[in-house]
């Protein structure tokens, strides 16, 4: 398994250089100047020249991007060109707010997904099965933003029990930490919620028909116990892929929760750097959404080797 | 009768005076300390108060001084030069600087930091918008600690408007202006998250004691208007700068609104009279009359602004107020100036930015209106460096946009882009002569009469070449929770916080 994860990790290499040859390309297709962004609309041409060479973006974009892989290589990923702070403190900054966010919308969503994909299994044509469907359906129907404006009008401005926006780190204050998170965390959550609900309840109910669940129960095995220990961790591994693909992509910013909460996150720097050219922040923090996307697969794909351990490694 | 309104903007105009001008007894009963959380719908893009960028006003007020303040009528007031004396010939002036004033390191202010940082104003490099303000400058000199003397190279008639805009910099703070800064203003840097917040604290030494009133400020960034007005309402933010018109009304019970400098901005359509069908004056002139501009006033800034033809604001000495009169919302008028300039079924790109959902729905406005005399507009939304790539390149036909720097001396308009007398976006070197004739006029005297007389044909110049077409005045509202006392602002709608004190 050691073996195995080596060789995935060097796999790396190559796809966060194709990413990064990919995104330099992509941003100079985009028109715009990060050099106007800095000046602002009343710039005079000999300003913005003098800016641009300062800057170096008077250079061929292959030289610009040769410049930066040379200082990649030696571990600096470079500093902004907006507001010439380090990349490497901007990313060290948004990414433990991404990841407390993360962490609790997938909390709400395994909250709300295990009990409501497990009880829909068991008891397929009860109302719980039919609250499960109707709730499925309305939470991946609705979209994130409309959730998140409903959740602040109601907790934020009507009840006044929640704050509307903001971030506290948990290590800080964590009761005041919970409080910014709960409206967020739901948002996100919800949809999640309802993906692993389905999915739970879909894996679970092919489990609940093989042979080896019959067997435990002829041996008399209770019914938590049956679906608890012998159908459930059967039925895992689909979930866990789909939580692995959904902790990936939250990592990789929520930039629409993150806007209606002010969450600041690692989605709206890279959302800001997009607009405003800031191609140094943009290819260090696709850069690390990729390798978190790539790690947190492999992270998934060896917890199926626990799940199932007919499943080997070479 | 004085309403609420009323009496807080003029509380406003009061406090823009100065420190050390509020009442005794009203100081006296004043809260010290805590936080104040100011929400601002933008980020700064440098701690450099030479870069004039409207997004940045709000931290240049809070963390450095100019060396004379405005009052709401630009009545010049002492700032960091407690006097300053223009010499007859209006080529110099001098001026005596404060004593015991205090950089945020502890340094004392003296006339060479002041050379210093005209110094940095008139380099090619770190001048930033200042660069042109200093044009005229031929040197400054400090002939002992708290004596400074411009030289100008010819009469200058804007002396108090150069030293209005002329923010100090501890020159040790200058080569870390990306993203950090020092003067001497109210409050000290701490820390600037970008795109989050930033944090200012207290500057215990400031010269305006017993200002400032709170511990600490943070700004916090809000990239959704809509969130930061919630985080208003929530309690979050206990004030918030640039509310949304729309949102005006709405809020105006539950908090204290406070409305800015009324023409700080002026909204306005760009138009390129280079490019066709604009390159007829006849074609340009039709948009004079085809802008609906109560309509704009009404519908897209809510009744809070008031409509101009010109770019000056109302206390502007080039403001005409005939002018409004003379250029209605007439479409018939419009279509026949087009039919003169043998337009017939005319189309045209708009250029707008996002980030000012007025720009947009101005050039809706604009579309509607047209499209009833057969001319089409297709609308073009770009984010701000496309945007500014195209406006500032000549690449474009129209464009909604606005300008600034229209309250004070009525040349300094040319400081905007479009309004350049060289180097122009649309015209490049062949500016209208007329404009430029009467920019130089009016910057060539400091006789009142002569003065009056070159604005009179700066104005007819603008209209007449009409390549940019003034709509309405830009006011920003401020919204202040109930416990936030003392607010005040200046006339670039600038909010300052040193008064501030939070009376929970």
């Amino acid at each position: 398994m050691a073996r195995y994860a080596f060789v995935r990790l060097v796999h790396l290499l190559p796809v966060l250089f194709l990413t990064s040859v990919a995104v330099w390309l992509l941003i100079y297709l985009i028109p715009g100047d990060p050099a106007l962004a800095l000046l602002g609309p009343d710039v005079t041409p000999e300003q913005l020249q003098r800016a641009r060479a300062r800057m170096g973006l008077d250079q061929p974009w292959p030289m610009q991007y040769a410049l930066w892989l040379g200082r990649v290589l030696e571990g600096d990923l470079g500093v902004s060109y907006l507001n010439g702070l380090p990349v490497r403190t901007m990313l060290a900054q948004r990414i433990p707010v991404t990841l407390q966010l993360t962490v609790a919308s997938l909390v709400v969503a395994l909250l709300i997904a295990a009990p409501l994909g497990i009880l829909s299994a068991v008891r397929p044509t009860s109302w719980i099965g039919r609250v499960a469907t109707g709730y499925n359906a309305l939470a991946m129907a609705v979209p994130t933003f409309w959730l998140g404006i409903l959740l602040v009008l109601l907790f934020g401005l009507y009840l006044r029990w929640l704050p509307t926006s903001g971030y506290v780190p948990l290590w800080e204050d964590p009761a005041r930490a919970l409080r910014f998170l709960v409206l967020p965390a739901v948002t996100l959550g919800a949809y999640v919620s309802a993906v692993l609900a389905r999915f739970t309840r879909a894996a679970l109910l092919e489990s609940l028909g093989q042979d080896y669940v019959r067997t435990a129960r002829a041996k008399g095995v209770g019914e938590p116990g049956v679906v608890g220990v012998h159908a459930l961790k059967n039925a895992l591994i689909p979930v866990v892929t789909v939580l692995g693909l959904q902790f990936g992509a939250f990592m990789g910013g929520a930039v629409i929760t993150e806007a209606i909460f002010d969450y600041p996150g690692l989605g709206r720097m890279l959302l800001q750097a997009i607009l405003t050219r800031d191609y140094t922040v943009v290819q260090g923090t696709i850069l690390f959404v990729v390798a978190a996307f790539v790690v947190i697969n492999l992270l998934t794909d060896l917890a199926y080797a626990y799940l199932d351990p007919r499943i080997r490694y070479s | 009768m004085v309403n609420r309104r009323t009496f807080l903007a003029g509380l406003g105009a009061g406090l823009a005076v100065g420190p050390g001008l509020l009442p005794a007894r009203r100081a006296a009963a004043k809260k010290r300390g805590g936080t104040l959380t100011v929400g601002m719908p933008n980020d700064w893009n440098t701690f450099d108060p030479h870069n004039l960028s409207f997004a940045n006003f709000t931290l240049q007020q809070n963390l450095y001084d100019t060396l004379i303040r405005y009052d709401q009528s630009l009545k010049p007031l002492p700032g960091l030069a407690e006097r300053w004396a223009v010499a007859p010939d209006g080529q110099s002036v001098t001026l005596t600087l404060r004593k015991g004033v205090k950089f945020h390191s502890g340094k004392d202010l003296t006339a060479a930091d002041v050379v210093k940082t005209f110094e940095k104003a008139a380099d090619k490099d770190r001048g930033s918008n200042m660069l042109p303000a200093v044009a005229n400058v031929a040197g400054v000199t400090a002939p002992d600690a708290g004596t400074v003397v411009i030289q100008f190279k010819k009469v200058s008639p804007e002396i108090t408007d150069l030293l209005h805009a002329m923010a100090i910099i501890e020159p040790s703070a200058m080569d870390s202006l990306k993203n950090r800064g020092s003067g001497t203003g109210p409050f000290k840097f701490v820390e600037w998250v970008p795109g989050d917040h930033t944090t200012l604290e207290r500057n215990a030494a400031y010269w305006g004691a017993p200002a400032p009133w709170v511990d600490r400020v943070v700004f916090k960034v809000f990239s959704d208007s809509d969130a930061m007005v919630a985080a208003l309402q929530s309690g979050i933010c206990d004030l918030v700068v640039s509310l949304p018109p729309k949102d005006v009304s709405r809020l105006s019970k539950e908090f204290n609104l406070v409305r800015g400098h009324p023409g700080a901005l002026t909204y306005e359509l760009r138009v390129n009279g280079t490019k066709p069908p604009f390159d007829k004056k006849e074609a340009r002139q039709a948009l004079l009359y085809a802008i609906d501009r109560k309509g704009v006033v009404e519908t897209v800034l809510f009744g809070v602004s008031q409509p101009t033809v010109l770019p000056f604001s109302r206390a502007s000495a080039a403001y005409d107020a005939s002018t409004l009169a003379k250029y209605p919302f007439d479409l018939k008028k419009a279509k026949e100036l087009l039919d003169r300039a043998g337009v017939k079924g005319g189309k045209a790109e708009c250029l707008a930015l996002p980030q000012f959902p007025e720009l947009p729905a101005i050039g809706q406005i604009l579309k509607a209106d047209l499209a009833k005399i057969g001319f089409d507009i297709e609308l073009v939304i770009l984010d701000s460096t496309q945007y500014y790539k195209r406006v500032l390149g000549g690449d474009f036909q129209l464009a909604t946009s606005f300008s600034g720097n229209t309250q004070k001396y009525p040349t300094r308009v040319a400081l905007n882009s479009i309004y350049r007398t060289a180097n122009n976006p649309v015209w490049g070197n062949n500016v209208p002569k007329a404009y430029v004739d009467a920019i130089n006029e009016a910057n060539g005297t400091i006789d009142p009469a002569k003065q009056k007389a070159a604005f009179a044909r700066l104005d007819a110049a603008i209209l007449d070449e009409a390549w940019v077409v003034s709509i309405a005045y830009r006011q920003s509202v401020f919204g202040l929770a109930r416990h936030v006392q003392d607010f005040a602002f200046t006339v670039d709608d600038m909010a300052v916080l040193e008064h501030v004190s939070l009376e929970k």
